[in-house]
């Protein structure tokens, strides 16, 4: 099992002025310690007090996704970066896949293209971004993926889309990564999100809500997390049957949230959940951790838990 | 005088497998030799010509400057100048914002209209409106960025961006902001009035006095010293209509230079840094073809930047 790391926040103490040292820090002791992929949400606004300690309120520091992760890919060498998940209406899509092509070509091949339909509706007015229906932000998604294929194909005939036009679809350098970097559709929307992926993505991310006391709305117990998350994987078997994908072929990831106290969870209980998630089906599973700025915690995680759980896999 | 670099490519021997490892060692160089700044142009397709074919490799310009960026202590970075139709306005202040807080306080806002991207923009699929209209959107943008710059989170209520509730945490590390710089190739009256009215910095160019540069490049360099004189000129007249004092606007310049014995000397790069002192810029970025080979950064930094520094 892949063991991946998220950061949800950035503001601690001597934030913002060590915002650049601090996450430089985060991201080459994760490098270090085996984690396997690294993380930051695409929002503009922090996600409010309603998420606890896991956020923050919408006041609250937050640096633009992409800007993050090119900066912290300069400063690691094995880890993979992306963002958990781009706001599909945030860029033009033609602006995106150069983007994510630069970032995997600058880090040697290192990106994942994280992508989602957007949701925070108060974020995107706050700014004047464009937030329209449901409807249409997912139409926009696929038509966004399928010029993300289209692109990473080398294919620079005209893409004439509903929403998006494209005379020349052209992307020089490609992407390091072959055959081009994974692309994870993130959300469990039974009838849409997990129906992309199985037509477009390599890879799904869920959530699973978690027992910390102070997650706020991310509060869950395990028992009905790992039901929830069974129903979604069996749904989207269901997607990937139905369209001829192989279920096998879609990399499960999940994102969760822990912390590592005397107070909160212990070594046990994040390597069980790791189990737990394993024995689902998951082989990717992504911990955001709030006090990650105390490094400690990655330490701890590097030296007690990714050594157990990376051979860990379903059992059939 | 200042001296500072733009990256306008990234095909050389070994690329696209090494342009991060290379782009980090310009970077490092750069720095190392006294560079003040560091910039990157905003195009989707490169821009022909001697700049290399529409096909070649080239990199977004904010995921570039920021990898640059975390390479560095101490060098400015930034775009040159951003294509200000290609990125939603928030978006935008957010990526140099982040830029600006993850260099520790370290960007420019380059920015423009959008002039030579016509068939990267109808490309990759982003509308680009008549010149009239970039203008106007051009200045929202400027007002968009002061207002959140200031700290102002009340609506901001213009012709074609609404912002109900514009939060930017954190603010940036540069006081009172990142320089804002508007950069131009013409130098028209509505680009020099915007500067005046909303800039810290303005960006003309010289062109070029290289052989293998297109005709266009070789008449600007051909006029630089009376074009860059009437605009400047024209940048006093409008910071006196606006009450902005036309001092504290940095003046920087850009064109395009190459070190060999069958293009320009040492002496021919120092002269013309003097003639452009005395023009009135204080802050000449030079973009080198050749820049990849490190030794024109390394002889540029004993050269050169030594014998400009005191130039005024």
């Amino acid at each position: 099992m892949r063991v991946g790391l998220h950061i949800g926040k950035f503001h601690w103490p001597g934030s913002p002025d060590n915002i650049g040292e601090k996450l430089a820090e985060i991201a080459k002791t994760a490098d270090d310690m085996g984690f396997y992929s690294l993380w930051v949400m695409d929002h503009l606004f922090q996600l409010g007090s309603e998420y606890g300690i896991i956020h923050g309120p919408v006041e609250a520091s937050i640096l633009e996704g992409y800007s993050t992760i090119s900066y912290l890919a300069a400063l690691t060498q094995r880890i993979k970066v992306g963002l958990l998940v781009t706001c599909s209406s945030y860029r033009d899509p033609g602006l995106l896949v150069k983007i994510v092509s630069t970032i995997d070509v600058l880090s040697g091949g290192r990106v994942y293209l994280g992508i989602g339909a957007g949701w925070f509706e108060r974020e995107a007015k706050g700014l004047g971004i464009a937030f329209p229906s449901l409807r249409e932000r997912f139409e926009r998604l696929e038509e966004t993926l399928q010029i993300i294929k289209q692109m990473w194909a080398g294919n620079v005939k005209p893409f004439e889309g509903k929403h998006y036009q494209l005379a020349e679809p052209l992307n020089n350098p490609q992407p390091l990564s072959k055959p081009h970097p994974p692309i994870l559709i993130g959300g469990g929307g039974e009838k849409k999100t997990l129906r992309l992926v199985a037509k477009y993505a390599d890879a799904c991310n869920l959530v699973m809500r978690t027992t910390l006391k102070d997650a706020g709305h991310l509060f869950e117990s395990r028992e009905k997390s790992l039901d929830i998350l069974r129903r979604k994987l069996a749904i989207l078997e269901q997607h990937c049957n139905d369209v001829g994908r192989p279920y096998g072929d879609v990399e499960k990831t999940v994102v969760t949230y822990i912390k590592l106290a005397p107070d909160a969870m212990d070594t046990t209980e994040v390597i069980k959940i790791c189990r737990q998630l394993a024995d689902l089906g998951f082989q990717h599973v992504i911990f955001n951790i709030p006090n990650v700025h105390e490094i400690k915690p990655l330490e701890i995680m590097g030296n007690e838990v990714i050594p157990t759980v990376v051979e860990f896999k379903k059992e059939d | 005088m200042k001296i500072g670099l733009q990256v306008y490519h990234f095909h050389w021997p070994g690329s696209p497998r090494n342009i991060g490892a290379k782009l980090v060692e310009i970077a490092k160089a750069a720095e190392n030799a006294g560079f003040s700044s560091l910039w990157v142009m905003d195009h989707l397709f490169q821009i022909g010509g001697a700049f290399g074919p529409i096909d070649a490799p080239l990199l977004e310009a904010y995921s570039a400057i920021t990898y640059m960026a975390s390479a560095t202590k101490r060098v400015k970075v930034g775009v040159l100048v951003t294509n200000n139709i290609c990125r939603h306005p928030s978006v935008l202040l957010k990526m140099v914002n982040s830029l600006d807080v993850l260099s520790g306080g370290r960007a420019y806002l380059g920015i423009g209209l959008g002039g030579e991207v016509e068939h990267e923009m109808r490309g990759m699929g982003i509308p680009r409106p008549p010149l009239g209209e970039r203008v106007e959107r051009l200045e929202e943008t400027l007002k968009i960025f002061k207002h959140i710059w200031r700290g102002d989170t009340s609506p901001f209520l213009g012709k074609y961006f609404q912002l109900e509730h514009p939060i930017n945490s954190p603010q940036p590390l540069s006081k009172p902001h990142p320089s804002i710089l508007v950069g131009m190739w013409k130098g028209g009256r509505k680009m020099l009035r915007l500067t005046a009215k909303y800039a810290d910095a303005c960006n003309l160019q010289f062109g070029s006095p290289l052989r293998e540069f297109a005709d266009w490049m070789r008449e600007k360099y051909e006029e630089r010293r009376e074009f860059l004189t009437s605009r400047l000129e024209r940048l006093k007249q409008n910071c006196e209509r606006f009450g902005r004092s036309y001092d504290e606007i940095e003046k920087t310049v850009l064109g395009t230079i190459r070190i060999a014995p069958d293009a320009m000397s040492v002496d021919d790069i120092i002269d013309l840094c003097r003639e452009l002192a005395e023009i009135g810029f204080h802050h000449v970025i030079f973009n080198m073809p050749n820049v990849h080979e490190i030794k024109p950064i390394e002889i540029i930094g004993q050269e050169v930047i030594p014998q400009v520094a005191d130039v005024t």
